[in-house]
């Protein structure tokens, strides 16, 4: 079911209006059925994988929490502390076997749907040199909705119970409605069982301010969505798909543009799920903070699908740079070049896995590898020369704190997120290579007279919707940056805010009949 | 304690961390301090503070951190 459609509405109002209708203490396996109804308009066929992938979990949660219960009995009768020890490291190599198992047949399942056919392009390409004609065929499976973002949740719920972070559940019902939830099971939020999860078991009040405040936010990430991304989509498609006719100053355009219609997307889908959540009560994480406003890479990454990253950093980046590989490197860089290195390089270490998952999380192609390393070497480079960095600035008279420099940083940051998206943008690395090649030649400065003239098939109205909508959001941003959009809303008069909302409905309904319009699903949704 | 503050002010000079209570809540320390304290302590305490220790309630401030230590040594 596409979010952007009449039918989500009516879904989303019926099942709000039964959620709050039927006894508190069934709210939750109203939920699950809500989640099963959303799932089923995709091909109710595919649930198996997620009842599979869940199950696995589920157990091995029950069985890691079982072990340890049984130990305590055993730890309090052992009389010295060899005993104790002993008994302790039993108990941490069987967690450790039922884990490890479980996490190879749950994401096994996901990798096999996700990267066979990557696999077997980059064999046949092998092949080809060794033995052509002898191609092995690709495999023609779908990959279920939603399947990187359940195995994910699933993943992280049981490194959570394996290390006693929160108990496990022992209702599969109540964790699969967690699993399942349908406003994450699109393109996110990742969330976290003792979060989103006691969040969903709790009984919930209908409360008119929250369905108010919850409905707003639902405008406005519907208003990103279709007065914005999906009419600069058609620009950015029409030049990203005929670069060689649109090179130079429509290519740069583009690059800006498809970074302006990803934030719309996806923030604009968050803000939907985020605002259906809050109306239901329920506590979903958020994922974005102003992005377009962080200062550098690092940065931009701890603002942009913020919930990615935190998943990344406590399941890949801190047991790799705590392992013993991570570890040793430490020492060893501490010895040779001195303590800053020390702290850095199993860092690095750990941020080369990071990366490489976080580039094949969003694409089974090398064209993602390749986005994912960029964004780690400028990370990298950035974080090695700080010191350099410094001293330039304070040799140029340089502040931190001023403005000029807040501004440099943030639009050298921009531009560097958006070259990087060159990669991720096109099908393969030989077509990202030659649309930066025509990013830089046959620059057709002429458009600049008309600058209408890069919305390549957008209608001049829509153009007006798309600039309305960015300003619009930007201005939102901008003051939520500084700290005031908060205390706005606050203080706003009714009539204002009344006026604010009228407007924002009628650019909507206006958008809607207009010609260029993607009209299609959300970008992250294909990850 | 007093080797714990001089670990961890050596890591992060430019924090004070007998008065710093929320150093993971408030995003005073990140990913790499961590990871850098905790390769000191594991080697100068003789411990093993692995990533299952690695939970706020024990990183947010010095004295947090040190209830780990005394914990794990006694254990």
């Amino acid at each position: 079911m596409n979010i952007i459609s009449l039918e989500f509405i009516i879904f989303a109002v019926v099942f709000a209006l039964v959620f709050f209708i039927v006894p508190k203490k069934w709210q939750w396996a109203v939920v699950l059925l809500g989640n099963i109804a959303f799932y089923a308009f995709a091909g109710i066929g595919y649930i198996i994988y997620m009842i599979i992938i869940s199950l696995i979990t589920f157990l091995a949660a029950i069985k890691i929490e079982d072990i340890v219960n049984a130990s305590k009995d055993e730890l309090s009768k052992a009389e010295s502390l060899e005993d104790k020890k002993a008994i302790k490291a039993v108990v941490n190599q069987k967690k450790r076997t039922i884990c490890t198992w479980a996490l190879i047949v749950a994401m096994g399942i996901w990798v096999v749907l996700k990267y066979t056919n990557f696999f077997l392009d980059n064999v046949n390409l092998l092949i080809e040199h060794l033995k052509p004609g002898a191609m092995i065929g690709n495999v023609s499976w779908a990959l279920p909705l939603g399947i990187s973002f359940y195995t994910f949740h699933a993943a992280g719920y049981l490194v959570d119970v394996y290390r006693s972070k929160y108990p496990a559940e022992r209702n599969y019902f109540k964790y699969l409605t967690f699993i399942s939830y349908f406003p994450h099971i699109i393109q996110g939020p990742f969330s976290r069982f003792d979060e989103l999860g006691v969040s969903i078991k709790e009984e919930h009040k209908f409360s008119y301010d929250r369905m108010c405040e919850g409905a707003a936010r639902m405008l406005i990430g519907f208003f990103k969505k279709i007065v914005i991304a999906d009419k600069i989509g058609v620009a950015v498609n029409a030049i990203f798909g005929n670069y060689e006719t649109y090179s130079g100053v429509y290519m740069l355009f583009a690059m800006f543009a498809y970074g302006i219609q990803l934030y719309a997307d996806f923030a604009g889908y968050m803000d939907i799920v985020c605002g259906f959540s809050k109306i239901l009560g329920i506590n979903l994480a958020e994922n974005f903070k102003r992005p377009y406003f962080a200062k550098t890479v690092d940065e931009f990454w701890r603002r942009w699908h913020i919930t990615l990253g935190t998943w990344f950093k406590d399941y890949v980046f801190y047991p790799v740079s705590m392992g013993k590989t991570g570890q040793k490197m430490g020492k060893w860089a501490r010895q040779k070049w001195g303590a800053k290195m020390g702290k850095l390089l199993p860092g690095y270490f750990a941020l080369i896995f990071v990366w490489t998952a976080t580039g094949l999380w969003h694409g089974a192609n090398w064209t993602y590898l390749v986005w994912g390393y960029l964004n780690l070497i400028v990370i990298t480079m950035t974080m090695q020369l700080t010191d350099f960095y410094e001293k330039l600035k304070a040799k140029l008279h340089i502040k931190s704190e001023a403005l000029y420099w807040k501004v440099f940083c943030i639009v050298r940051t921009f531009i560097l997120v958006c070259f990087f998206r060159f990669f991720s943008a096109a099908p393969d690395i030989t077509t990202a290579v030659k649309m930066l090649k025509y990013t830089g030649i046959n620059m057709q400065w002429n458009v600049l007279t008309s600058p209408t003239k890069l919305f390549v098939d957008v209608e001049y109205i829509d153009i007006f919707f798309i600039i309305i909508g960015t300003i619009i959001i930007t201005l939102i941003d901008i003051l939520d940056e500084v700290g005031v959009w908060e205390k706005i809303k606050l203080k706003c008069p009714m009539i204002i805010r009344n006026l604010g909302f009228t407007i924002i409905i009628m650019l909507l309904i206006m958008s809607l009949g207009s010609k260029s319009d993607l009209m299609g699903g959300f970008m992250y949704a294909s990850f | 304690m007093e080797q714990l503050i001089k670990i961890m002010s050596e890591i992060r000079p430019d924090l004070d961390f007998e008065k710093e209570t929320k150093l993971i809540d408030d995003d005073i320390l990140d990913s790499f301090d961590i990871i850098s304290i905790v390769s000191e302590v594991n080697e100068q305490f003789g411990i093993e503070i692995n990533v299952n220790d690695l939970l706020p309630e024990n990183f947010n401030s010095a004295a947090a951190l040190y209830d780990l230590i005394t914990k794990m040594l006694n254990e």
